[in-house]
């Protein structure tokens, strides 16, 4: 089924509003049907009839002009890895037992998970800062929707999912962003600590705990029950570019008083993707982050951020393998991602 | 938030008595809990705390036996508290309503004090919703026209709550 998807997909396209910074914004809806148990309690024959009907009546509701289904359970775990990777499933999802499935619009821009936490998980994801399109593209998908499946709803606590962080409006507004200035002078804890109070999250969106490979942070809603949606994406929304203008304000600082040293900076990273023979995912992430920023700051002018962002891609573990069509163990992929790298620069000089 | 007393300043003293099955909410400012003899002091301790809870319930013997029993499990999935507390996740749409007085502690330190949905509602659901918050409106003036000897008023605010009810049959 990865074949059947574009390339790399519209979010890594580089083509949305401000996405020197922001990578991707998403939204997601929880909803569960009404009637049945939630996923912790449900029994096998439900979760089979759930998987097929849900499946099929997404197919049949007019959500986007093309659609490909997947039962997941009919994939491989490396395919899952991808659509994992692709940011289209949760790990959740892939490494789940039983029926669950997911609808994928082929350019990655919705897709609809079938019995993860919820029943339903439907995901809106987009190039760039575009919280009013992202919107727009879910609440007439989830409008669609429910002219076919039964939402569980209770008009005191809205959606009903079964997580209670994610009842009421079963919102999540996430958005990507990329913020190599602010990690590089530490001014990031700054953001961690404004963010808190206005009750958003942020974490580090590669890797564990507070260290973020790559740079790449995301931020988004904690509470989803009380306000409406539309208030919701209005607290990201009017947020996120006071963070876009810091990171910028930044960049500016280091190109005016150490342009020198931010060169050296970002070439040395570009020097190490062009000569190294064997590099880890995580040494990739650092040192695409060094060059996506000398290429939004058009210190580095031979590659398009289009490259960048899909060598990000690639050269993750289940894309490597995929492009190889076949397993490889860790040595075997750092050697193999030193040299795809290689080659893929090369034929952008 | 105001103060229900004073209605001038903010209230930061928030109590919530429960009595048998009906909570009420009170909230206060500062000077005006004090004058009503609810003890704020910044030196709060539990033992404090605790003391004139058990002072309270001494003067008022009448009051209900505290609620310490663990809820039934859920009629329709079977689902119990201490489970739900183990896994964090709910097992049925049902859990809300049987679980409500337990989740709803839990929802406001998540969400916040406002535990009262206001987003988006299903289509169809939603005709229905404005009807009963409508109703639910006409209610509370009706309680309130009864509570100030209004009966003319009452009369009237009765006889459109029972027309919107048979809308809503």
């Amino acid at each position: 089924m990865i074949d059947e998807l574009d390339p790399i997909g519209e979010w890594l396209s580089g083509t949305g509003p401000e996405s020197d910074i922001v990578i991707s914004t998403r939204i997601r809806l929880a909803r569960n049907v009404a009637g049945y148990p939630f996923l912790t309690r449900i029994k096998e024959d439900q979760r089979s009839h759930l998987e097929r009907t849900l499946g099929e009546r997404i197919a049949v509701a007019g959500v986007a002009d093309r659609l490909i289904y997947a039962n997941l359970n009919k994939t491989t775990p490396l395919e899952r890895e991808c659509l994992v990777e692709r940011h289209l499933i949760s790990k959740d999802l892939a490494s789940a037992r039983g029926e669950r499935g997911v609808a994928l619009e082929p350019r990655g821009t919705l897709s609809i998970m079938v019995n993860e936490e919820d029943h339903l998980r439907i995901q809106v994801l987009r190039s760039g800062f575009q919280p009013d399109a992202a919107w727009e593209q879910i609440s007439a998908v989830d409008r669609r929707l429910e002219e076919r499946v039964e939402y569980a709803f209770s008009p005191r606590f809205g959606y009903l999912t079964s997580c209670p962080t994610n009842v009421g409006t079963g919102m999540r507004v996430s958005m990507m962003l990329h913020l190599p200035a602010l990690v590089m002078t530490k001014q990031i804890e700054k953001v961690f600590h404004a963010v808190a109070k206005v009750s958003l999250a942020v974490r580090g969106f590669y890797g564990e705990g507070t260290h973020a490979l790559g740079d790449f942070y995301q931020i988004s809603n904690q509470v989803t029950l009380g306000p409406s949606e539309e208030q919701i994406l209005r607290t990201i929304a009017d947020y996120v570019p006071q963070i876009i203008k810091f990171e910028r304000n930044v960049r500016e600082t280091l190109i005016n008083e150490n342009r020198v040293g931010l060169e050296d900076r970002v070439w040395r990273a570009f020097g190490m993707l062009e000569r190294a023979r064997l590099i880890t995912s995580e040494e990739t992430l650092d040192y695409l982050s060094a060059v996506r920023m000398g290429v939004n700051l058009g210190l580095i002018d031979r590659i398009p951020i289009s490259a960048v962002n899909e060598l990000f891609l690639l050269t993750q573990p289940a894309h490597l393998q995929q492009l190889n069509g076949r397993e490889l163990d860790t040595p075997e992929r750092d050697e193999n991602r030193a040299e795809y790298v290689r080659r893929r620069l090369a034929s952008l000089n | 938030m105001i103060c229900e007393a004073c209605q001038q300043k903010l209230a930061t003293v928030h109590l919530t008595e429960i009595v048998q099955k009906t909570k009420r909410e009170t909230h206060l400012c500062e000077e005006c809990a004090r004058e009503k003899g609810i003890s704020y002091s910044p030196q709060f301790t539990v033992k404090g705390f605790l003391s004139g809870l058990a002072k309270k319930a001494a003067a008022k013997p009448a009051a209900a036996p505290p609620r310490a029993e663990a809820p039934e499990p859920c009629p329709s999935c079977g689902l119990t508290f201490a489970e739900f507390r183990q896994s964090g996740r709910l097992g049925c749409p049902t859990d809300y309503d049987h679980f409500e007085e337990q989740l709803v502690p839990l929802l406001k330190k998540i969400h916040g004090e406002e535990v009262q949905h206001t987003g988006r509602v299903p289509g169809g659901v939603s005709e229905r919703l404005e009807l009963e918050r409508r109703i639910e409106a006409l209610q509370k003036e009706l309680d309130a026209a009864v509570a100030r000897e209004e009966y003319e008023r009452a009369a009237e605010l009765r006889d459109r709550i029972k027309a919107l009810r048979a809308e809503d049959a």
